[in-house]
């Protein structure tokens, strides 16, 4: 199928397998190795992603439901002021461990700041339910999240 | 490569359900998983393919009216995310839906999807026995309601028919399960127990409005899912439950099913009717949980054993009996 949709506001028409995984498309087709995979079934969020202001699992979702959609990856709000805020904040608070799962917790973070600018610790958490950080460095991450919260104040 | 149609209305896709007997796709997060190919790779169906996450009509949740009563009607696309956030949503199935998977999961997942998978660990299928639910399936030229307990008929089977697609869930909102339905999420003391890692999450609410004489005729609602994390855990079993409390402190309705302890969702009327009737400070918990423990059969898995499922099981019985007792 000719699948045209927008990533980080860019229109991108391709041709691809109906049943292609959103995953497979950024990374080996458009080369936005920043989308990481993990597990490949839902369970781990580092290939989670932005699509229509929803955060989602890109393993998840075959293209014929990318169709027109928005999407915005980790390479695209890295480019964002609020993306520049998350990354420093996980700079700041060594939210960033071997660094596998940061792409899809910043994502995460944002999906999350964008409903609630001012989280507290237990919103954080549950905003982050779904992925997982292989080194275990969660308080980091949520330190993180809440200092691009705090010093982001007005971003979101 | 496979066909594949993402429609926008409703009659086309009842068209290529008949013509193609097409696999129905709304959120794909079980599908997508289940027919998993290698790293790189995208899932490998063999067969059409139908996705219903377009389809305009599928995807609202609205109140009806009806002779028996006020319905709540959930579109088969709704994502769970949506169901979360919807006030109208009757506990205890909103809880059941919030405690499933995680936010980008709720934000595909569709409730249609948790019935149809027909896992008997399904989250939100205790509540919807429970609240009496009916689904709603359509094919060309024909739409017929089924009750919950009847379209499931074993783990992965239903009765849905091959030219048909669930277009609906009913969930009846009877005077007092409105109320609920609408109350603030205060009500809901919502959230994972620290009772060990076993427990995932339990929630009980109750809520009532003063009568003329004075007493106060309650609902309490109770949830309780166990599992080993809080946040994208199948669970191990799981137990739902309503009962009413008129205002003299009788019972009047006493609801309780439980998942994953047996082929299909568990609910027993002849227990059910030991407790109704009884003052809720007087129920003795134990013939009630001799009652429901010839029907408690569940199988050992990778995610638990029968010995545990059984114990807990009992467990949750005792746990919503004195939910209705202390409050």
């Amino acid at each position: 199928m000719k699948l045209e949709f927008t990533v980080n506001g860019e229109a991108r028409s391709i041709e691809v397998d109906p049943l292609r995984r959103l995953l497979d498309i950024l990374r080996d087709d458009l080369a936005l190795t920043g989308t990481k995979e993990g597990c490949g079934e839902g369970e781990c969020g580092a290939c989670s992603v932005i699509v229509e202001g929803k955060l989602v699992n890109s393993c998840l979702v075959p293209a014929t439901q990318c169709a027109g959609a928005e999407v915005l990856t980790v390479d695209g709000l890295s480019e964002s002021e609020r993306g520049e805020m998350i990354t420093e904040s996980f700079a700041l608070m060594h939210g960033a461990q071997c660094g596998f799962c940061t792409p899809g917790m910043v994502m995460a973070a944002e999906a999350l700041l964008r409903e609630q600018n001012d989280p507290d610790e237990e919103a954080v958490r549950e905003g982050l339910a779904g992925n997982i950080c292989r080194c275990t460095g969660y308080d980091m991450i949520v330190d993180a999240i809440q200092d691009a919260a705090k010093r982001g104040k007005g971003l979101w | 490569m496979v066909e594949v149609l993402r429609p926008g209305t409703l009659a086309e896709a009842l068209a290529f359900r008949k013509e193609t007997a097409a696999l129905p796709f709304a959120g794909g997060t079980d599908v997508m998983v289940r027919e998993r190919g290698y790293t790189g790779t995208g899932p490998r169906i063999d067969r059409p393919v139908l996705f219903l996450d377009a389809v305009g009509e599928l995807r609202s949740i609205t109140l009806g009216d009806f002779a028996a009563g006020a319905i709540l009607s959930i579109g088969a696309a709704a994502t769970l995310t949506e169901i979360v956030n919807d006030e109208r949503v009757p506990e205890p199935l909103r809880e059941s839906c919030r405690l499933i998977a995680a936010p980008g999961l709720r934000n595909r997942a569709t409730m249609a999807g948790n019935i149809c998978n027909a896992s008997p660990a399904g989250d939100s299928i205790p509540p919807l026995y429970v609240l009496d639910a009916r689904v709603v399936l359509a094919r060309e030229g024909e739409v017929r309601t089924v009750p919950i307990a009847e379209f499931l008929t074993g783990p992965g089977r239903t009765t849905l028919r091959d030219d048909e697609i669930m277009i609906a869930i009913q969930v009846p909102l009877d005077g007092d399960a409105a109320g609920d339905g609408a109350a603030s999420a205060d009500d809901v003391s919502a959230g994972a127990s620290d009772e060990g890692s076993a427990a995932a999450g339990g929630s009980a609410a109750s809520n009532g409005s003063t009568t003329s004489d004075g007493k106060t005729p309650r609902t309490v609602r109770y949830y309780r899912k166990v599992g080993t994390r809080r946040a994208n855990a199948l669970s191990k079993l799981s137990g739902a439950g309503i009962a009413r409390i008129d205002g003299r402190g009788v019972v009047t309705d006493f609801r309780l099913a439980l998942g994953a302890v047996g082929p299909v969702v568990v609910r027993v009327p002849a227990a059910e009717r030991l407790v109704a009737g009884q003052r809720a400070s007087e129920i003795e918990p134990e013939p009630i949980v001799a009652a429901y423990t010839p029907h408690i059969r569940p199988i050992t898995d990778q995610r638990s054993t029968a010995e545990y499922r059984s114990h807990v099981a009992r467990n949750l019985v005792r746990e919503f009996i004195s939910r209705i007792q202390e409050t």
